[in-house]
C-alpha cells in the first residue's frame, strides 16, 4: 500500500510523500496537520514555578498510548518556523485513558530558542507530537527500586508513580535533587505518599547533601533508575557498576557552546560516513576541503545552496552575521557556517 | 566598472537585506502555504474540467487555463522560490530547497546547479554564465556573429514553445554530454551518466504523467485530456520563458567579462546583479504569476529572501541605485518585452 502511494506521489505529484503533497490543503481544515506527526491540542498551561511550566495536551485519537517513562518530540511553529524538542511525558497511561490528556513538565530558559515560546501557546491551539518513544520504563519484576531524579528529570517518575496500582506492594524510594526550593511537583509527590503504601521520597540539593550515594540503600535496591543531568548519570553509572546494581538511565541535554566563541577550538563532526575533526576558525566547507572530504559546493559565498546539508545535531555560527543556529535538525550551508559545538551532519 | 562607492553600496544593500530578513516569519510561512493551496486548487480543477469538455467545450477551455495557472504557480512562485532556499528557515519537511521537486521536465537538482550556482554567482559574465543566450542566441557583441544567428528569432520562438525541455537540456548541452567537445575549464560536478539518467527519467515521468496516465484515467475522453495537457504545458512554457527573457535580456542589460570581475568585492557583485537584470511593472496577481521574477533585480540581489518581500524592498533598492547613479531597469510588460524582441533581432545581424 505504501509502495503504491509512494509510486503515485512520485510520478503524478512529483512529491516524495502523498500526504505531504496535500498537507497545506489539509491544514486549511485541520490546523497543524502534518504528515508523519500527530496533532495535539493545548488544553492547559500552568506556571509551576518561576521557570517551570506544566502543559497539558490532548493528543488526537490515533496517538498510540504511551508507557509511563516514555518521551515525545514536541514541535511548535514559532514565527513560521517549526522547532522541536524532546520531553518526557509527566503523566501515566491511566490518565490518558481516563481523560485523553497527557502532561509535560518543562523547565523554561529565558534565553532559549524554544521554551520561552511555550508559555505563549494559546489555549486550544494545535501543536505536533511524535509517537511515544524510549525504553525507560518501570520494571514490573523489581520489588525494591530507587529512583534518582535531577531537576526536571522528575517527570518520568511522576508518570511511573501515577500508573502504579493503589495496592501495589512495590517499594520505591525517590531521591530528588534540585536547587534549594526549586523541586517541582512536590504536592503531587505528597499525594503519592498517601496513595502508595511503600513509597517514600527525599528532597535533596547538591550543596547541602552532597552525592546521592549515601542515600541509596544497597540492600533495598534491585534496580536504580536515573533521570537527570549528564553528571548525575555518569556518577550513577559508576556507582551501580561498582556495587553490581542494575541501572537504567534517561537524559536529554541541550547542547550548549562549551568554549567562548572567540576562542580557537576543535570539534568533532559526525558524518554519514566517518567522523571528522574541524576547527571553529574556518568555514565548514574549507575544513571539509582541507580534509579531502568529497563535498558539493558552488559559489562559496552563501548564494547558491550547493553546499547545503542537513544538520542533525549541534550548533553552528553563520559567518555572515555571527548568529548562532538552533540545536535541532535544520538545513545549513557549509560555506558560510562554522562549528560552535560538536556536530552531526548528513551530507 | 565605473566609479561608484561600492563599499557604501554593499553596506546599504546589506542593511536592506538584514532589516527585511528580521521581519521574515509567520506571514511568509502562511503565504507560501496559501499559494500551495491555490496551486492544488487550480491544478485539480483544471484536471477535472478538462474531462467535462465533451459536455461543454467552454469548460475545457477554462480547464486548460486553470491547469496552466496551476503549473505556472508550481514552477514560478513555489518551485523556483522554494528551490532557491527562500523558505528553508521554516524547517518544513517538504517546503525546502532540498526536498522540493517541481512539475516540469527539468530535474530540480540539475536546475539548481546551473541556475542557482552558475547563473546567480556569475550573472552575465560572458563565458561563465551559460544562461546568457543559453548558447543558442546571440544577444550581445561579446559573441562572434554566425550565419545561424540570422534565423535566431525562429530559434527563440521554438525555445519558448519547448521551454521546459530547453531548461532540462541546458546543463547537458553546456556539459556537451551528447555533442561537441568538452571544454577544459569545466569542473564537472556530476558525471555524464548521472546527467543523462536524470534527464531521461524526469522527462519520461512528465511525459507519461501528462500524456499517458491522466488521459488514460479519462477513459473515452483520452483525447480531450491529452490535448488539454498539451496546451496547458504550452501556455506555461510561453509564460515562463517570456518572463525570464524580460528579466534578463532587455535592451539595456549589461554583460561583463571575466577579467572585469576578478577579485570582485561584495559591492561590485551587487552592482553586476543590478545591471544584469530588469524588472516588470504590474499588478499583484501579475507578480505572483511571475513568481515575483518581475522583481528580477531584487531577486538577483537577494536570491534567498522570500520573493513576496521584493515589492516592499524595491523602492528602497531603487533609491539606493539612484543615489549611486546606477540605472534601475524597469518598465511595463509590453515595453520590456518589445525591447527583448528588439535585442534578439538586433543581434541576429553582425
Ligand atoms: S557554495 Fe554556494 S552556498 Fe555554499
Amino acid at each position: 500500500m505504501q509502495n503504491i502511494s509512494q509510486f503515485i506521489s512520485n510520478n503524478l505529484f512529483h512529491h516524495k510523500d502523498l500526504a505531504g503533497y496535500f498537507e497545506p490543503v489539509m491544514q486549511v481544515i485541520k490546523p497543524a496537520w502534518r504528515s508523519g506527526f500527530f496533532r495535539s491540542q493545548v488544553k492547559g498551561i500552568r506556571v509551576l514555578s518561576e521557570n517551570a511550566l506544566k502543559i497539558t495536551l490532548k493528543p488526537e485519537k490515533k496517538w498510540p498510548i504511551h508507557t509511563a517513562g516514555q518521551h515525545i518530540s514536541l514541535t511548535i511553529e514559532q514565527q513560521g518556523r517549526l522547532i522541536s524538542r524532546v520531553f518526557t511525558i509527566a503523566s501515566g497511561a491511566k490518565k490518558l485513558k481516563e481523560t485523553g490528556l497527557i502532561d509535560l513538565v518543562i523547565r523554561t530558559h529565558d534565553k532559549g530558542n524554544f521554551t520561552p515560546y511555550l508559555g505563549e501557546l494559546a489555549m486550544n491551539s494545535w501543536v505536533n507530537i511524535s509517537e511515544p518513544m524510549g525504553e525507560f520504563i518501570f520494571d514490573e519484576q523489581s520489588n525494591h527500586t530507587t529512583f534518582l531524579a535531577g531537576g526536571s528529570g522528575i517527570t518520568p517518575f511522576i508518570a511511573m508513580l501515577d500508573d502504579l496500582q493503589e495496592n501495589t506492594q512495590k517499594h520505591i524510594h525517590l531521591l530528588y535533587y534540585a536547587k534549594p526550593n526549586s523541586h517541582l511537583m512536590v504536592d503531587v509527590l505528597e499525594k503519592f505518599l498517601i496513595r502508595l503504601p511503600n513509597f517514600s521520597f527525599e528532597l535533596l540539593n547538591r550543596s547541602q547533601h552532597g552525592s546521592f550515594s549515601k542515600f541509596v540503600s544497597i540492600e533495598h535496591t534491585d534496580e536504580l533508575l536515573v533521570c537527570g543531568p549528564e553528571e548525575m548519570y555518569v556518577e550513577a553509572e559508576e556507582f551501580c557498576k561498582s556495587r553490581h546494581i542494575p541501572f537504567r538511565a534517561e537524559h536529554f541535554q541541550a547542547i550548549k557552546p562549551t568554549k567562548s566563541l572567540n576562542e580557537a577550538a576543535r570539534f568533532t563532526v559526525k558524518l554519514n560516513h566517518g567522523d571528522l575533526e574541524v576547527s571553529n576558525q574556518d568555514s565548514l566547507l574549507s575544513e571539509f576541503q582541507s580534509h579531502n572530504k568529497p563535498v558539493m559546493y558552488g559559489c562559496g559565498m552563501g548564494i547558491c545552496h550547493q553546499c547545503q546539508c542537513l544538520k542533525k545535531k549541534g550548533i553552528v555560527r553563520d559567518i555572515r552575521d555571527g548568529s548562532l543556529s538552533d540545536n535541532s535538525e535544520e538545513l545549513i550551508q557549509l560555506c558560510v557556517t562554522q562549528a560552535v559545538t560538536d556536530l552531526e551532519l548528513e551530507l | 566598472m565605473k566609479q561608484i562607492n561600492f563599499e557604501q553600496l554593499a553596506l546599504q544593500l546589506d542593511e536592506v537585506k538584514q532589516l527585511t530578513q528580521a521581519r521574515v516569519g509567520q506571514d511568509d510561512a502562511n503565504y507560501i502555504r496559501k499559494v500551495i493551496v491555490w496551486q492544488r486548487v487550480f491544478e485539480w480543477s483544471g484536471r477535472i474540467l478538462l474531462m467535462l469538455g465533451f459536455w461543454q467545450p467552454l469548460l475545457w477551455v477554462v480547464g486548460v487555463l486553470s491547469l496552466a495557472i496551476g503549473k505556472i504557480l508550481d514552477n514560478m512562485e513555489i518551485g523556483h522560490n522554494v528551490m532557491h532556499g527562500q523558505y528553508d528557515w521554516m524547517n518544513d519537511k517538504f517546503i525546502n530547497s532540498r526536498a522540493y521537486e517541481w512539475d516540469i521536465a527539468c530535474d530540480g537538482s540539475s536546475w539548481n546547479r546551473v541556475h542557482n550556482y552558475e547563473h546567480h554567482t556569475y550573472t552575465n559574465i560572458i563565458g561563465k554564465d551559460r544562461d546568457f543566450g543559453y548558447g543558442l542566441l546571440r544577444l550581445s557583441n561579446d559573441f562572434r556573429w554566425r550565419v545561424k544567428n540570422l534565423w535566431q528569432f525562429i530559434t527563440y520562438v521554438l525555445l519558448s514553445v519547448l521551454f521546459q525541455w530547453g531548461v532540462s537540456y541546458h546543463e547537458m548541452a553546456a556539459e556537451r554530454v551528447f555533442f561537441g567537445k568538452k571544454k577544459d575549464n569545466r569542473d564537472n560536478k556530476v558525471s555524464h551518466a548521472e546527467l543523462k539518467k536524470r534527464f531521461f527519467s524526469k522527462g519520461a515521468k512528465q511525459l507519461v504523467k501528462d500524456y499517458v496516465i491522466f488521459p488514460i484515467l479519462a477513459g473515452p475522453l483520452f483525447l480531450w485530456v491529452f490535448c488539454g495537457n498539451l496546451v496547458a504545458n504550452l501556455l506555461r512554457n510561453l509564460w515562463t520563458s517570456t518572463i525570464i527573457f524580460c528579466g534578463h535580456f532587455t535592451e539595456h542589460v549589461h554583460t561583463f567579462t571575466e577579467e572585469e570581475c576578478k577579485n570582485e568585492s561584495k559591492g561590485q557583485w551587487y552592482y553586476r546583479q543590478a545591471l544584469g537584470s530588469s524588472n516588470l511593472k504590474g499588478r499583484k496577481w501579475f507578480h505572483i504569476l511571475t513568481g515575483h521574477l518581475s522583481f528580477q533585480i531584487e531577486h538577483h540581489l537577494f536570491p534567498d529572501l522570500p520573493a513576496k518581500r521584493y515589492p516592499e524592498i524595491a523602492p528602497k533598492v531603487q533609491q539606493i541605485f539612484q543615489q549611486h547613479g546606477i540605472h534601475y531597469n524597469t518598465g511595463g510588460f509590453w515595453r520590456q518585452y518589445g525591447s527583448v524582441l528588439k535585442r534578439i533581432i538586433r543581434y541576429s545581424f553582425p
